[in-house]
């Protein structure tokens, strides 16, 4: 009983972590159209309910700028360098698209539930 | 902040050399921040414990590095349900081709215990190195895909028009009632046999006044019936149970095994299969006709073994095969 519990508990967390992984992409790029850098996307992100931990997120940075989806730059402010992340014009394009994806997909949730 | 210096180190040995300075500098400067928030809360510094904690929450250096590292795999997603398929499907036939060589040389030369187990040890290592230089082709065919196809779908091209027809449901077919019959009619006479020999021997049945079955058989006739008796029921309870009948195949293999093995037993145990009577000991012209019996049956059973060995392993791995196929990897599509 405790193992079978234990393999539930442990397939919700993977099931939660799969839905949670595009989400967060759409989270972050849409916190992006204001400038930030890593630590401050992060408590924002926090603030609205969205935790997220370092190691995921600042390596997040990263690859979606390498994809083109973000720009940086080291700024100087309050005496220290800190790397600050926007979204780029392709980003923001595939942003909307994604929202629109997003608004689409929840749509028929909620009809599917509702019909449940 | 000798902890955090001594964290980045750690985390920068693991970053690839052109991203590490700048990677570095930005986990410095969040972390920082992070501190000074904490710090800015609790309203006094860190002690080196909290400090501690708050690095050990943020992750081990070489994990923290690794998320930084492009995804990489050997084989990837594309290219691995073909791998598994072709891993999965050249084992059996690995164990086939093998087995086919092995008992070859069975014949040629003489059967000795260590010659088997060195049949059966051996096979490991043939199944490693297959899989082995299936894995390099497939990485080598991965980089070749992942580098000159740009459409993935070019790999899994195919239509249903071309799959194959819909397979016949097993059943109780004309067919097995007549093995069950026959099988039944081969068990019959083999019990028959001691009593009446001319059913194996025919007129020269008269030669057993001067030869008779050599004392080994007393062993060897019994378990030889014992197992094909069971192999007779597992058959008759396969024409009325359907869940029988699913595992009659690897039953059937396994009595199959079983005979396989006790031919081999005989050829270890022996190689007299006929001795003189008394009658035939004192006629010289039966000396030699019995040595040239016993080596012949020696080289019929050698066959014999050959063929129980190497039907064993078809079998075995058309079962297996069957049981892949019916277990195809699942490719997930996003």
């Amino acid at each position: 009983m405790t193992n079978s519990n234990g393999n539930a508990a442990e397939l919700f967390e993977n099931l939660r972590l799969e839905l949670r992984r595009g989400c967060l992409i759409v989270a972050v790029l849409a916190q992006l159209r204001v400038e930030r850098y890593g630590y401050t996307l992060r408590k924002a992100l926090a603030d609205d309910g969205l935790v997220i931990d370092e190691g995921t997120l600042y390596p997040l940075l990263r690859r979606l700028e390498t994809q083109g989806l973000l720009v940086s730059e080291w700024r100087e402010e309050e005496k220290r360098n800190k790397r600050f992340y926007r979204l780029s014009p392709v980003g923001e394009e595939i942003l909307q698209q994604l929202l629109k994806e997003w608004e689409s997909i929840n749509g028929s949730l909620a009809r599917i539930l509702q019909e449940a | 902040m000798e902890l955090l210096d001594r964290y980045l180190q750690a985390v920068k040995k693991y970053l690839p050399k052109n991203r590490r300075d700048d990677i570095a500098a930005e986990l410095r400067s969040n972390i920082l921040e992070q501190v000074e928030d904490k710090e800015a809360e609790l309203g006094r510094p860190l002690t080196i414990e909290e400090e501690e904690e708050m690095l050990r929450k943020h992750g081990h250096p070489m994990l923290v590095a690794t998320r930084y590292m492009p995804q990489q795999q050997l084989i990837g997603s594309t290219v691995f349900p073909y791998y598994w398929f072709t891993l999965k499907a050249a084992l059996p036939m690995a164990l086939l081709a093998y087995t086919v060589v092995m008992s070859l040389t069975f014949i040629s030369q003489p059967v000795t215990l260590g010659r088997v187990v060195a049949m059966l040890f051996n096979f490991p290592q043939i199944a490693l190195y297959t899989a082995f230089w299936i894995t390099i082709v497939f990485i080598i065919m991965d980089f070749a895909q992942a580098k000159y196809v740009k459409d993935s779908h070019t790999l899994y091209a195919w239509s249903p028009r071309n799959l194959p027809p819909v397979e016949d449901k097993e059943g109780v077919g004309t067919k097995s009632v007549f093995e069950v019959i026959a099988s039944g009619l081969g068990i019959l006479w083999l019990l028959a046999v001691p009593s009446l020999p001319f059913l194996l021997l025919g007129p020269a049945d008269n030669f057993l006044r001067y030869m008779q079955p050599a004392p080994v058989w007393h062993t060897f006739y019994w378990a030889f019936v014992a197992i094909l008796a069971s192999q007779w029921m597992i058959e008759i309870v396969g024409l009325f149970s359907a869940s029988w009948r699913r595992v009659r195949p690897l039953l059937g293999v396994t009595a199959q095994g079983l005979v396989a093995i006790l031919f081999c037993l005989l050829l270890l145990r022996t190689n007299e299969y006929v001795i003189l009577t008394d009658a035939g000991r004192e006629l010289q012209k039966y000396q030699s006709v019995v040595v040239q019996i016993n080596a012949g049956l020696t080289a019929a059973f050698k066959v014999a073994a050959v063929v129980l060995v190497l039907g064993f392993f078809v079998r075995l791995s058309a079962i297996l095969w069957k049981r892949m196929q019916s277990n195809p990897v699942m490719v997930e599509k996003h």
